[in-house]
């Protein structure tokens, strides 16, 4: 009688236990390494995928096929492509997003939205890109040099990250978080086609969830150094027009922590101040100029780059409030802090009323192995 | 040595507890907290935490009084031969009720999460049958188990822990937002999180302490989880806006998701296998404590051959509702159980035990 119940049991574990219904073979998948979203004229999404279609022989490496389909929805469009590709497609390993500039324009929520809901797709390492033309355009072009286009999109992400240009890396979860903070908005790495290159061309300013302005390479690393962050390098170069030290002058000020002084500050009648600071220590990695750079001309130096600089920021500032693109979440400082002015406000008219008392203070420490 | 055969030590007294309260509620206790409590869900939590304190010193007082007796033969010496078997009926009930409501949140969560495809009276079966043969073993085998698992406690904190590198202090202020008010009565709502210290009414005469460490090891087991849900509920609050946490229902896990290990992309799906053992336990617990009352109300010495019947009833009552809507009932006729069974009932019973103290030392 044991002995039978026991056979039993196995039997009937090795039949049941073994089986699994959430399981994909790798083989069956066709994964999509890169997608890109447009509106079409008619308001519908047009989906384009990269899709990575395994070697054939193991010497031949993989090749890549583009595909684009056109569905009322994000997911209808997927479902339209599905019936256009071999297989399975999945966006599993997809890493980065492209995001043709109307679409943008038109508000991210819709569209992003089964990226947040279905846990499937991938979020806590996908890089969202604004494109200023059709995003179809700029995955259409399959391959750059030996790369192929969803690698060379995210090499070059990274590697912008690293130069200041974007940072810290707003992903599918950071867009998502900014995305449902009234306080809060965000900035995503803007590129186009010149030709045939794809060319970062700064960042793509966000209010809610709307494109709203953008900001160029040099006003994208100095908005990134106001946030008080870098990445491994921020490479300014400036013209300095002060007599004997007179020439370009090329620094980075990624090499030393950025440090950073954020004060939200309530007037009496409610008025909101903001105080935003940034001390810069810089390394100079080129000099135009003829005078040597002894100690006394740094003083001056640091003078002329922070002055330089404080205009640079004042700039960027008036664009951000133009685009009305609160990316420092001023709003955020007073939901929690000032809570009762907050619910007076409607911030989506008022930020551009805070007053920014922005500056900027540069210190050369470095100026290479020649003064 | 046979006396450390059956009864259990303190330090496994502390695991066991530790792991019948953690369960299924704090997946979801941020969203819910947020909803009610804001900014103060922490404190919220706080305060359900001494509420779950001063449970615990009642039920202290009505087990001491009867030493070497657990739950169900106190029911049968203070109701009576009719009266007390009703109790213990009832009691079965709540067990096999709360049971089953973990089981059925623990294999939506899954099914949502992990596992979409796989139809859900597998789901249920498999956790079924793990708890069988955990609940059908004597008590210090199940210690052991518990004990065993604690270690799970390790990667689950560090994946909490680790989201930590995303909060902003901002996202939770004003802690005051809802008022004071909203922050006690949202206290509703985290208490089905803290149930499970309530199988201390079975297993208290099983546990190789004073009576006084007993209360001491329960009371820190009582302040690990409070204060494992204040860390759990704070890290959410400060790494959500709550105009996020209003859209996740189970924002641990969402957490864990968005988490970044360069390698490991959907943290999420090694964090629920192991949260599953948890799970488990909770469940085993009062799969344990119904059998155990099934045994006394049959009047047999092993409580082991009980055990299907109990698992086959919780197995076929999270069959049951197929809705959302379904699901949400079960959940607060668990709420409504709860505050009959383990805040009434208990109370009455030390009220009772008071009237009856002459008649019960006459009896002893």
């Amino acid at each position: 009688m044991k002995r039978s119940v026991a056979v039993l049991g196995a039997v009937l574990s090795t039949a049941m236990l073994a089986g699994c219904w959430d399981r994909e073979y790798l083989k069956d998948l066709n994964l999509a390494y890169s997608v890109g979203f447009d509106l079409t004229k008619d308001k519908k999404i047009k989906e384009t995928v990269e899709l990575i279609i395994p070697p054939e022989s193991e010497q031949s490496g993989t090749k890549n096929e583009i595909h684009s389909a056109v569905g009322p929805t994000t997911r209808g469009s997927s479902n339209e492509l599905r019936a256009r590709v071999r297989g399975n497609m999945r966006v599993l390993k997809n890493g980065v997003q492209v995001i043709g500039k109307d679409l943008a324009l038109n508000g991210l929520k819709p569209p992003m939205d089964v990226n947040f809901r279905d846990p499937d797709n991938p979020s806590s390492n996908v890089r969202l890109i604004i494109t200023d033309g059709e995003a179809s355009e700029i995955i259409g072009q399959k391959e750059v040099g030996e790369l192929k286009i969803g690698e060379f999109l995210i090499q070059k992400i990274e590697s912008l990250e690293k130069m200041s240009l974007f940072y810290p890396p707003e992903t599918m979860d950071t867009v998502f978080k900014a995305l449902k903070d009234p306080g809060q908005d965000f900035a995503l790495p803007y590129i186009g086609l010149e030709g045939k290159e794809i060319v970062a061309k700064g960042v793509a300013l966000f209010h809610d969830q709307y494109f709203t302005g953008e900001l160029n390479i040099e006003d994208s690393i100095m908005l990134v150094l106001l946030k008080g962050r870098s990445g491994d390098n921020a490479r300014l170069t400036k013209k300095i027009d002060d007599g004997p030290l007179r020439g370009n002058i090329s620094f980075n000020v990624g090499k030393k922590k950025v440090k950073r002084t954020f004060k939200v500050m309530v007037g009496k009648n409610g008025e909101v101040h903001v105080q935003l600071n940034i001390k810069l220590k810089g390394l100079i990695e080129e000099y135009t100029g003829s005078h040597p750079l002894t100690e006394e001309s740094l003083v001056r130096v640091n003078q002329e780059l922070s002055d330089i600089l404080t205009r640079q920021a004042r700039d960027v500032v008036r664009s951000l409030q133009k685009a009305n693109c609160d990316i420092f979440g001023v709003g955020r400082e007073l939901i929690a802090y000032h809570n009762s002015l907050w619910k007076q406000k409607d911030w989506s008219k008022e930020y551009q009323e805070v007053q920014f008392h922005t500056d900027v203070q540069v210190s050369i420490i470095n100026t290479g192995i020649i003064q | 040595m046979a006396q450390t055969e059956k009864k259990i030590s303190a330090r496994q007294l502390f695991l066991f507890i530790i792991q019948a309260q953690i369960g299924v509620g704090v997946l979801s206790i941020p969203y819910k907290l947020n909803e009610t409590a804001r900014g103060g869900a922490g404190i919220t939590v706080l305060i359900t935490g001494a509420i779950t304190q001063l449970i615990i010193l009642m039920f202290w007082l009505l087990l001491r009084k009867f030493p070497g007796l657990n739950l169900f033969q106190i029911c049968l010496r203070l109701g009576g031969r009719v009266f007390g078997k009703l109790l213990i009926a009832g009691y079965i009930g709540y067990f096999v009720l709360l049971g089953a409501n973990i089981m059925l949140s623990a294999v939506g969560v899954l099914q949502r999460w992990m596992m979409n495809a796989t139809p859900t009276w597998i789901l249920l079966g498999l956790f079924s049958i793990m708890t069988y043969y955990l609940a059908k073993e004597k008590l210090t085998v199940m210690a052991r188990f518990y004990t065993l698992s604690s270690a799970l406690f390790i990667p689950l904190i560090i994946f909490v822990s680790y989201g930590l590198t995303q909060a902003r202090l901002e996202y939770m202020f004003p802690l005051m937002e809802a008022g004071i008010w909203n922050i006690l009565k949202a206290t509703k709502d985290t208490t089905i999180s803290m149930y499970g210290f309530e199988v201390i009414l079975v297993i208290f005469p099983f546990i190789d302490a004073s009576d006084k460490k007993k209360l001491m090891i329960i009371s820190m087991s009582n302040l690990f989880v409070t204060l494992f849900y204040v860390f759990v509920v704070c890290t959410c609050l400060m790494v959500f806006s709550s105009e996020q946490l209003r859209l996740i229902p189970e924002p641990v896990l969402y957490l864990v998701k968005s988490l970044n290990f360069y390698i490991v992309d959907r943290a999420d799906v090694l964090f629920l296998p192991i949260w599953s053992i948890t799970l488990v336990c909770s469940i085993t617990s009062y799969a344990y404590a119904a059998s155990v009352g099934l045994a006394q109300l049959f009047e047999r010495k092993s409580h082991g051959v009980f055990t299907p019947y109990v698992n086959a009833v919780i197995f076929f009552i999270t069959l049951l509702p197929a809705t959302p809507l379904a699901t949400r009932r079960l959940d607060v006729s668990a709420e409504y159980a709860a505050y009959l069974f383990i805040f009434i009932l208990p109370f009455a019973m030390v009220f009772g035990s008071k009237l009856f103290k002459k008649k019960v030392e006459r009896s002893a």
